[in-house]
């Protein structure tokens, strides 16, 4: 057999179940030409004898077994590296895989633009869910070569979804560190430094498989583990080491860290027990402390204020700040108004790294105070949840963070996909705490006007909030176990039996109708919907209207700042709330500061939802926060969505806008 | 090495044809060629003797089309017999590589099994014909495991990789014979191609009622076979100087007395026709209708509309029409056979590594 091309180190330990799979994908390479080490960090279990079968009808495999376990991936990737002898080198995780195509196309990258170092798409998959996401896909939109420093290639640090010239490796000593986590990160630094020419390529060359809820599994995982944020940090005082001499790459690297690291750290807050935390947070504090403080101004705001706590010892404060970061722009604090500026909570009148406490608390870019009533994220919290009989007891708990909630009546309410009451159990104000209201409800559930059950609906429980003009849907959050209950009576049209709670990720409740299938439902549901719009009990339907209007981003060279239109006005205009909805083909490009108010839009392919228009007009209130593909215009659900003519040109000009606005609007 | 092409149909006329036959005759040389067509031809052409390669076609008859109840047997048993028929042919030798010209004959191909071979799959349209209907899903699962998807402009490729093809390269099609330059002297509008809906045939009529008109020396060829023919043919006696001429056997005579070339096309990949006329030193007049006819096109670029305007613009000036004519010759020497097929021998050895 000639020389192979590439060698493919694969690592694994005590992954008798993963490693196979990995292998068969590093065989089955439409690049044939390889060299397969494969490296076992001394596992006890099957992990060998999988080896040792797929050895027997392969010749490419060599096998490698470390005497004693090393405890992470820096001492076996070595052991490969040193064993290597093809030009070029790959790695692979025993629990991910490689894409089928991916030595061929590195391979060929890197020949052709010759490169010392070729990175090519990793997609995490979700191993629950099957749901695939492209890593950093900003640095994969096409072939591009980088000869100098590019502080976007800081985001890409992970190893295996690269191919490495050995002569490179060899020529600048480059070498895993060994007994730490994380070891990718100095290794690709060390690399993207040396290199004289580092190549980013768009197909995907990596599946990596991503546990979110297991503590096992990926060692890097288990995030909540104070090992992983000691040697997070040991890893960064590494690399700081490398970049001493380079402060362009010092810079860039110190705003990845809060970006991202922080971002990761911070988040574990929120679930960890608190001494773990604590000791995390004391792990984190000193290295935060040593990185110029005018990063911070490069994060978002609302991780800027976690840090601010973390710096100042206020663990509580770190999870309300991120509550907003995990949860969907939840806001479990005080917006304060402080003359020109909005500050989350009070100013204590510190000062942390030389910069007031005022400064850091700043969240006015993020205009959350004048976020209209239907779009915002209210914190509501169910304390109790029983059940006697057919008679439910409730208690919630509700954030006033805008302070205008008094006269306003609310009910708990099972609300379907798009944000509306099926079933619904009105709620009394028992008193005021503080900004804190505290509601309670006590009785049978009602199904919501022109609205019935049947079986495989399903939504979230959330609190409808109603002054008469306009609702808001918030979802609840709970500690309290889900219930399942009989609909009875209430199911009114045949097909749904009982409802089926469950909990779910932010601690919401889900529920979803259980029963047998039955002829009628979707006949009488059509005939219900079509002739009214589901309304929110408590609230006309008719003011439940919304004008959503939807700009290409690409039309505004700075999307927030020189916003040209008054929201205000439009609702005097049309009696009816405004509501942005933004968009464009680069959805990774909306500036943080917009996605308070038009939160999931970043997820949304906007280019599939609209095409033929710039604008559209609905009278759904939560449209955008609860169901992406809802504003695609659907002549056959009614005529309460209106598609306008595009109106990009004048899209500058609110008066030609309203015109269209009108003039659409009267011929309906 | 084996090297198998797999296309639909074999004996048809058309730009994907004479592809694959320019192919099967330039490996010949240095491999072992089968030629498979899926299906026969109602009347098939004749494309003359295949020389150093044989050819196949897996059904014993005419593929039925459309798909009803009357024919559903016969396509059933019609595809299982084609299926079997290509295992026998791959089980007849070690095995090489495989070029599937379209999504159908890769579909069948699935079904055959195709162990130890390497497989190149190409699309002969553009992106956007695909994209526009059930092409395009099809494409990308028939192709997604191929060991290489091969479109035919850089712009396709990478329109076909961001719709998650991970194994897509680019490569031309070859012009099968190199013809002598040809001076455009003759005052002949020239069309040859199918006469289908697509290739935009009623267009050109459409343009040449004015253009008639304004120029008494000119008149209009129009050679090809096709669903339209009837209609053109019909149409064509009401205006004045139109030939409807059957298609021809070889296109470089056809262009031989032509003076100017045109391509209305409504879709097209990369116009084997174009690149043909052009080779001759044609220059001619296409509509902006994909990639491929941008990237192809040496002469004047125009939107469906404007098509009389463009060939006006030709017609008046016989300085334009040569000067146009020698810079598409030129432009079209990287797609001469030879170099084409230099670039497949280099794929084959980047693939078997």
């Amino acid at each position: 057999m000639t020389e192979p091309l590439v060698s493919v180190i694969l690592i694994g330990y005590q992954d008798e179940a993963r490693i196979g799979r990995a292998l068969a994908s590093i065989q089955g390479q439409t690049l044939r030409s390889l060299e397969i080490i494969v490296v076992n960090d001394a596992s006890t279990d099957g992990t060998e004898s999988v080896i040792r079968a797929a050895m027997a009808a392969d010749p490419r495999i060599r096998y490698e077994r470390l005497p004693i376990n090393s405890g992470g991936c820096g001492v076996p990737r070595n052991v490969g590296l040193a064993l290597a002898r093809a030009p070029w080198v790959m790695f692979c995780d025993s629990d991910d895989e490689l894409e089928m195509h991916a030595c061929a196309n590195l391979l060929d990258t890197a020949e052709e633009l010759s490169a010392d170092v070729v990175c090519g798409t990793a997609e995490r998959i979700d191993v629950h869910s099957g749901e695939a996401t492209r890593w950093r896909p900003d640095l994969h939109e096409e072939t591009t070569v980088f000869t100098a420093f590019d502080p976007r290639l800081l985001y890409d640090t992970i190893v295996p979804n690269k191919i490495f010239r050995r002569d490179f490796l060899i020529g600048n000593s480059i070498r895993f560190p060994e007994g730490v986590l994380f070891e990718d990160q100095p290794f690709t630094v060390a690399c993207l430094l040396a290199a004289d020419r580092v190549a980013a390529i768009a197909p995907v060359v990596y599946r990596w498989y991503v546990d979110k809820g297991a503590e096992e599994g990926s060692i890097t995982q288990g995030r909540a583990q104070t090992r992983n944020a000691r040697d997070r940090i040991a890893v960064n005082r590494l690399i700081d080491a490398m970049l001493i001499d380079r402060p362009d790459w010092q810079w860039a690297k110190a705003v990845k860290f809060l970006r991202h690291e922080g971002y990761l750290y911070l988040s574990t807050l929120l679930e960890a027990a608190d001494e773990s935390a604590l000791a995390i947070a004391a792990e984190f504090n000193s290295y935060l402390r040593s990185i110029p403080v005018d990063a911070y101004w490069l994060v978002r705001p609302m991780l800027r204020v976690a840090f601010f706590h973390l710096l100042s010892g206020d663990l509580e404060g770190v999870r309300r700040a991120m509550l907003f970061e995990r949860w969907g722009a939840v806001i479990d604090g005080r917006l304060v108004v402080d003359e020109d500026r909005v500050l989350f909570d009070h100013d204590p009148g510190i000062e942390i790294l030389g910069r007031s406490s005022r400064d850091w608390l700043d969240i006015t870019e993020l205009r959350l105070i004048d976020l209209p009533f239907e779009m915002r994220r209210y914190l509501h919290t169910l304390d109790v949840y029983e059940r006697d009989g057919k008679d439910v007891t409730v208690t919630v708990r509700t954030r006033d963070q805008w302070g205008d909630l008094a006269g306003v009546s609310a009910s708990l309410a099972w609300c379907d996909g798009r944000g509306f009451a099926v079933l619904f159990l009105p709620l009394e104000l028992r008193r005021h705490d503080g900004d804190t209201l505290v509601w309670s409800g006590k009785g049978r559930l009602e199904l919501a006007p022109c609205r019935i059950v049947s079986r495989g609906d399903r939504g979230t429980l959330r609190v409808v909030l109603a002054d008469g003009q306009r609702s808001n849907a918030s979802p609840v959050r709970t500690q309290c176990a889900p219930s399942s209950f009989d609909l009875g009576s209430l199911a009114r049209a045949p097909g749904a039996a009982g409802v089926r709670e469950e909990r779910r990720e932010r601690a919401e409740l889900a529920w979803m109708a259980t029963g047998e299938a039955r002829g009628f439902a979707p006949l009488v549901r059509r005939l219900l919907t079509r002739t009214i719009p589901p309304p929110n009990p408590g609230v006309p339907g008719i003011a439940n209207r919304v004008l959503i209007a939807y700009l290409p981003l690409s039309d505004l060279p700075d999307p927030w700042r020189q916003f040209p239109f008054d929201l205000d006005a439009w609702n005097d205009r049309f009696g009816a709330r405004a509501v942005l909805l933004l968009g464009g083909e680069h959805m990774p490009a909306v500036p943080f500061r917009m996605r308070g108010w038009a939160w999931d839009v970043r997820r949304m392919p906007v280019d599939r939802v609209i095409t033929a228009s710039s604008i559209v007009v609905t009278d759904d209130p939560l449209l955008i926060a609860v169901h992406p593909d809802a504003i695609a215009y659907r002549p056959d659900r009614g005529a309460t969505r209106y598609l306008l003519p595009a109106v990009q040109s004048a899209v500058s000009d609110q008066e030609t806008l309203f015109d269209v606005i009108d003039a659409h609007l009267g011929g309906c | 090495m084996r090297v198998v092409i797999l296309a639909n149909n074999i004996d048809e006329v058309g730009g994907a044809q004479r592809v694959v036959r320019t192919l099967a005759e330039g490996f010949a040389g240095t491999h072992e060629v089968d030629l498979v067509g899926v299906t026969p031809h109602v009347s098939p052409h004749a494309y003359g003797h295949a020389d150093g390669y044989t050819e196949h076609r897996l059904m014993g008859h005419v593929w039925p089309t459309p798909a009803t109840d009357a024919n559903r047997l016969t396509r059933r048993d019609l595809r299982a017999s084609a299926v079997a028929q290509l295992r026998s042919i791959l089980a007849q030798g070690q095995p090489g590589v495989i070029i599937v010209a379209q999504v159908w004959a890769m579909e069948l191909l699935a079904d055959a099994g195709h162990d130890g071979w390497i497989i190149v799959g190409q699309y002969h349209g553009s992106f956007a014909a695909a994209a526009s209907g059930r092409d395009l899903t099809r494409v990308l699962t028939s192709y997604r495991d191929a060991d290489a998807f091969l479109a035919l402009t850089e712009e396709d490729a990478h329109a076909f990789e961001r719709c998650g093809l991970n194994n897509v390269r680019v490569m031309p099609n070859p012009i099968g014979t190199w013809p002598e330059a040809v001076d455009p002297v003759h005052h002949v509008v020239g069309y040859l191609g199918r006469l289908s809906p697509e290739k935009g045939p009623d267009l050109l009529l459409d343009a040449w009622a004015p253009l008639a008109h304004d120029f008494p020396a000119w008149s209009l060829r129009i050679a090809g076979e096709g669903p339209l023919r009837d209609e053109i043919t019909r149409r064509a006696a009401t205006l004045p100087r139109v030939d409807v001429v059957p298609t021809v056997t070889d296109p470089h005579s056809f262009w031989k007395g032509v003076g100017v070339g045109v391509l209305p096309s409504r879709t097209e990949g990369l116009p084997v026709a174009l690149a043909e006329a052009q080779a001759n030193g044609i220059p001619c007049v296409a509509t902006d209708c994909s990639s491929g006819v941008r990237f192809l096109c040496q002469g004047v670029l125009v939107q469906p509309g404007e098509l009389a305007t463009g060939l006006a613009s030709l017609m008046w000036h016989s300085a334009l029409r040569r000067e146009l004519g020698i810079r598409g010759r030129a432009a079209m020497e990287q797609y001469r056979a030879d170099a084409i097929l230099a670039r497949w021998e280099v794929l084959f050895a980047n693939l078997t590594r």
